[in-house]
């Protein structure tokens, strides 16, 4: 690679889009000033990656790779010159800017910088993946402005489309096997990643090295097809897997014990979708001691005693509780069939069902006196009180995968959100680099507040079978 | 003497439409070779495989002693391409067009680059967008004669511009000659006349001939044969196939000698004609002379 070559085409495209660049860098600005004084700033985040894809667009536009009366292809371009010029323009002009309107938006907000570095970082990885790679190899397929945008519009309608017919699918039978656990949903979110990168890639290639247009088209079309029916049709109990093989410590979940507990399962028919609302209570004890336990999800096979079965797909677990005993009660909500339901209520059925269980232990706790103000509690995370008294968290570049809970006055702990995602990497792709939770806890008594934070240390199923059961000895089962 | 250019067995199909039919070229070094031939012929197609803008169904070309399909940087370091229909960096003025490609080339020289804006007038700070056609043209010939190219291709450089124009281009391409070998397709023959030294003539996607300009002028002449009434022309079985376009008035029959040569075309004439007063033998200008193959194109060659 000729590095002045790069550096020459780097510097006439900063020339030739000195007014784009301009608009950009002035929206950047915008952007932080909006994240630093509104506590809204949504339409700001619409419109920056709208505008710093028109950029992205018109940088490679400036020498378009389809066509055959381009001036620059007869000329003495090196291919990776070319690509390394418009790779590097992205990087100052997208990516460095973004990355000090964050580290602005941080600094003013007061989160240490040294712990925000890797997130930092992580972010514009996910950003050249997620915006300017997909963007830049758009723009390579097309040969102007306007294929770009129609090209545009058609990806927009078609994951519109698309995702309307998730949104219809989940009033359907399949609706479960199409959502996740949010724990594990990283797994599929990164496969998603590691696909547009294989898609983006090799036609970035294609199209700087041989120009090959039609067969970039085919491969990009094949590619985002393959891509869309792998993300819709990857089953989570893989990424499950996955989360367990990356574990903190190993934990099988043998020692524990599983049993239906009868005193909060019911049943009881939802007529708006057809189905019957099944309401399982799971107890399990034998957790170590100083741990936590919480549910991720659960599947359940009913089987009649003529072999007939009713497969569910994943509950969904909103509630957990642990009595003095240490016993944890795990409470989800799933649909079954109610013909099945009619049929099969007075017999003795077995429940065969499967538990995505997960440990948390280490658990660390620090007493602040909440105030408006953000303070640094700990692990990067910053907490305050607004003027309703609610107990705000906040953290740099995602929520932190830990289960974080707030005790006001030495009550039981609130956790801020059960939905946490357990994946490793420090950042999730968002422009707004604070993410911010409320707890269920008022600070309207006494403001001192004891943040409690507990790391996840075991992914980890266990398969449970349970025979003899009649639904219609639980309520709403007759 | 070696090749700045050749195909061999060229063919090019644009859905199942064969637009080069076997196209067998050869373009010496130093030469300046006027591709010609109607529209449809091929020329530009031929042209973009050649520079590998566009891929051949099937054949070779060679370029400068390397396979077109592998020119890269390194080749064009040393090749010109210049076409009526290019799109141009129209945001550039022209001395920033020029200033940006001399660190492309190794071998630019702002000397030639300072003459070549002198003598084509160009308005430096102008843009290119707001160039007349003709100052278009001029600033791209510029920028591919400022390298001192081995090798300058031209697809249609005159095709609109207005005389002083091209008398201009031309006076730019005529002091390039001899250390540049030009490969120039164009309709506008008389321009081409009067600075080619090999014509290369193609039709239907493919080249009907190809020769030194010298020889082509001189084997195309115009005969008038002045003979007592009433003229007839001959059966067609006597009539050679050399003669082209033949016609008969009162006294005189015209036809055109392609291969042409002073002794045979007279003993020939007085073989099939009785009473022959006069022959004229008129040289032809090539305009002439593409009219004549055009019309004539299973016979020409």
């Amino acid at each position: 690679m000729n590095v002045r070559q790069a550096l020459h085409i780097f510097r006439k495209d900063v020339r030739y889009l000195w007014r784009e660049i301009c608009l950009v860098q002035f929206l950047v600005a915008v952007f932080v000033w909006t994240e630093t004084h509104s506590q809204d700033p949504w339409w700001i985040e619409m419109l920056l990656p709208v505008t710093m894809g028109y950029l992205i667009a018109r940088l490679i536009h400036a020498e378009a790779v389809p066509g055959d009366r381009q001036f620059w292809i007869t000329r003495p371009y090196g291919w990776k010159n070319l690509l390394g010029a418009k790779l590097l323009f992205m990087l100052v002009f997208v990516n460095l800017a973004i990355s000090i309107a964050q580290m602005l938006i941080l600094f003013a907000g007061g989160f240490p910088l040294g712990h925000s570095l890797p997130g930092l970082l992580w972010s514009q990885v996910l950003m050249i993946l997620i915006l300017s790679l997909p963007i830049a190899a758009l723009a390579a397929m097309t040969a102007g402005m306007v294929p770009f945008i129609f090209s545009t519009l058609i990806l927009l309608a078609i994951a519109y489309g698309g995702e309307q017919m998730l949104l219809m699918s989940r009033r359907l039978p399949l609706q479960k096997t199409l959502e996740w656990p949010a724990g594990v949903e990283w797994v599929r979110h990164y496969i998603a990643i590691i696909a547009i990168a294989a898609i983006v890639l090799p036609i970035l290639y294609m199209q700087y090295k041989k120009r090959q247009t039609l067969l970039s088209r085919t491969f990009a079309v094949g590619g985002a097809a393959l891509g869309l029916v792998a993300y819709v049709c990857m089953p989570w109990p893989f990424a499950f897997a996955v989360q367990s093989r990356i574990s903190k410590q190993p934990f099988d979940g043998s020692s524990l014990r599983i049993a239906l507990d009868p005193s909060f399962t019911k049943f009881f028919p939802e007529p708006r979708l057809e189905q019957v609302e099944v309401d399982l209570s799971i107890a399990v004890s034998g957790v170590p001691g100083g741990s936590d336990l919480q549910a991720d999800a659960l599947t359940a096979i009913f089987q009649g005693p003529d072999g007939r079965a009713w497969k569910s797909g994943s509950f969904d677990f909103s509630n957990s509780s642990k009595n003095s005993h240490g016993v944890f009660t795990l409470r989800g909500t799933g649909l079954m069939d109610p013909i099945f339901f009619n049929e099969e209520r007075g017999k003795p059925i077995t429940l065969k069902s499967s538990l995505y269980l997960t440990l948390f232990g280490n658990a660390r706790a620090k007493t602040v006196a909440l105030q408006d103000t953000p303070v640094n509690v700990m692990d990067g995370l910053q907490c305050y009180s607004d003027i309703m008294g609610d107990v705000l968290c906040r953290s740099a570049f995602r929520w932190p995968n830990l289960m974080v809970s707030a005790s006001v006055g030495g009550a039981n702990p609130n956790v801020f959100t059960r939905f946490i995602s357990y994946s490793p990497f420090p950042a999730s792709m968002h422009l707004n680099p604070i993410e911010t939770r409320l707890a269920l806890a008022s600070t309207l008594s006494t403001h001192d507040v004891t943040i409690i934070v507990s790391e996840p240390l075991a992914h980890f199923r266990r398969d449970v079978e349970v025979r003899g059961v009649r639904l219609v000895d639980f309520p709403g089962g007759k | 003497m070696s090749s700045a250019l050749s195909t061999h067995e060229l063919l090019k199909q644009f859905r199942n439409v064969p637009v080069l039919d076997g196209l067998n070229l050869d373009v010496p070094e130093a030469s300046v070779f006027g591709l010609i031939g109607p529209n449809g012929a091929g020329k530009t197609t031929a042209i973009k495989i050649l520079m590998n803008i566009l891929k051949a169904s099937s054949g070779r070309a060679e370029v400068l002693g390397a396979d077109s399909r592998q020119l890269g940087p390194s080749e064009f370091d040393r090749i010109g391409y210049v076409s009526e229909n290019q799109e141009m960096p129209e945001w550039m003025t022209v001395e920033y067009f020029l200033a940006y490609l001399k660190p492309f080339y190794s071998t630019w020289d702002d000397g030639r680059a300072e003459e070549l804006i002198r003598q084509f007038n160009l308005p430096r700070n102008r843009k290119l967008r707001h160039l007349s056609r003709g100052m278009w043209m001029k600033a791209a010939l510029a920028s591919s004669l400022a390298y001192r190219p081995r090798l300058l291709v031209l697809d249609e450089p005159f095709s609109g511009l207005d005389p002083l124009v091209r008398e201009d281009l031309i006076e730019g391409l005529v002091e390039s000659a001899g250390e540049t070998t030009i490969f120039i397709s164009s309709h506008d023959l008389a321009d081409i006349e009067s600075f080619a030294s090999h014509i290369g003539y193609l039709d239907r996607g493919r080249l009907q001939f190809s020769e030194e300009m010298a020889s082509l002028t001189a084997r195309f002449r115009e005969i008038e044969v002045t003979v007592e009434p009433p003229a007839i022309l001959p059966a067609d079985r006597q009539w050679p196939a050399n003669w082209l376009r033949p016609e008969a008035t009162h006294a005189l029959v015209r036809f055109v000698e392609t291969r042409f040569d002073a002794e045979r075309t007279s003993g020939e004439i007085r073989r099939l004609f009785d009473r022959v007063q006069q022959v004229s033998v008129n040289p032809m200008p090539l305009r002439a002379i593409f009219v004549t193959l055009a019309r004539n194109a299973p016979k020409a060659a």
